[in-house]
């Protein structure tokens, strides 16, 4: 015996999501820094630097490189703060949210991230943090889920264009990706999951008081993620019948309250306009 | 039609691996159930076999075997376990 095969269980082919146009004020991620070893090489000050850096007591790149002219006229005008350090999680989360094509933007932020992740503290030093092969993998498939999140936010008239890229906290902080992007579920794995989980949308999900509409972002994040090929943990896309089944499931055996299993079918229909979108 | 091989308090052991399929950062997320681990059969319906797993440590809540058409059609789940000796 078999249940009757839903007609709406169609094959998705992961592909770059179609993302709405968005604003042009996102598209401009930092600009790239000056190679630090055009600075650090220089073993020598330059004579007209001299008397710039002993006065400003600065010694950063930005000094060493500066024309004389910029360097005369930073004398006569107020000290310039020294240069913050480049915040990567903020620098890849601009560039994620950019119109760039996918695999220009995949190619951006697995530079940064890879940086990042050298630098990041880690809770124990043994734990092996991911290559930049590994964070390829993630940042592709973190990108593909934040686009379609946000097409979907906007198929829903509500914006989900901040989806995993909350500041502290988001995909692209260097903190967090540096385990998540690994495959199982190892000690520093559920550490990164757990320093990710504080943003907003999972608290939501697991207050029992939370309303279906205030579900919607998690429902939608949860039913995209299982109609998605996940490559890096090797997980399939999953059927319509399974993905209902599960809903079912867990209601009938109190793992999900009402809101929470209303919330997962009311994102399904959402879910499959927006890959029949990706059809088009 | 097939038979329904199990019944409630029935005692099973893993013969395979069997993953549950939720990724790691899914709030579904299940841990993988790796072979020779032993359960009870809590519950059978007519497209679904639960199960309390040995360790309640892991495993708090009995855990569904999916299968993608009906029981005993088995895809997944089913066909990793069997009857203990």
């Amino acid at each position: 015996m078999n249940i009757a095969p839903l007609n709406f269980n169609m094959a998705i082919t992961p592909q770059a999501p179609c993302a709405p146009a968005r604003p042009a004020t996102l598209a401009t991620p930092s600009a790239p820094s000056a190679p630090q070893d055009s600075w650090s090489q220089e073993t020598t000050p330059r004579p007209d630097f001299v008397e710039f850096n002993s006065l400003l007591a600065l010694n950063t790149p930005q000094a060493s490189q500066a024309t004389p002219e910029i360097a005369t006229s930073a004398l006569s005008a107020p000290a310039e703060t020294p240069q913050e350090p480049e915040n990567i999680a903020q620098v890849c989360n601009d560039m994620a949210r950019s119109d760039a094509p996918i695999e220009e933007r995949v190619e951006f932020i697995t530079a940064k991230l890879a940086e990042g992740v050298q630098q990041a503290e880690s809770p124990d030093p043994s734990w092996e943090k991911a290559t930049p092969e590994q964070l390829r993998l993630y940042v592709h498939e973190t990108l593909e889920h934040i686009d379609s999140l946000r097409a979907i936010g906007d198929l829903r008239g509500m914006d989900f264009s901040n989806h995993d890229l909350e500041a502290g906290n988001g995909k692209f902080e260097p903190r967090v990706a540096q385990f998540l992007a690994l495959p199982g579920r190892s000690d520093s794995v559920k550490w990164s999951i757990a320093e990710h989980n504080q943003v907003g949308h999972h608290d939501t999900w697991k207050d029992p008081q939370a309303t279906r509409e205030e579900l919607a972002e998690s429902a939608s994040d949860i039913v995209n993620a299982w109609r998605m090929q996940r490559r890096v943990y090797d997980k399939p896309s999953w059927s319509w019948e399974r993905i209902t089944s599960v809903i079912e499931d867990q209601f009938q055996n109190n793992q999900i309250n009402t809101a929470q299993r209303d919330a997962l079918y009311e994102a399904i229909p959402y879910q499959m306009e927006y890959e029949a979108s990706l059809e088009r | 039609m097939g038979l329904i091989h199990y019944e409630r308090g029935d005692c099973i052991i893993f013969v395979k691996d069997w993953d549950p399929g939720f990724a790691p950062d899914d709030p579904f997320y299940i841990e993988p159930v790796p072979k020779g681990t032993r359960g009870r059969v809590v519950d059978v319906g007519p497209n679904k076999l639960r199960l309390q797993l040995a360790d309640k440590e892991i495993w708090p809540q009995p855990v569904t075997i999916w299968f993608e058409g009906a029981f005993p059609d088995a895809i997944e789940g089913t066909e990793c376990i069997a009857h203990q000796a």
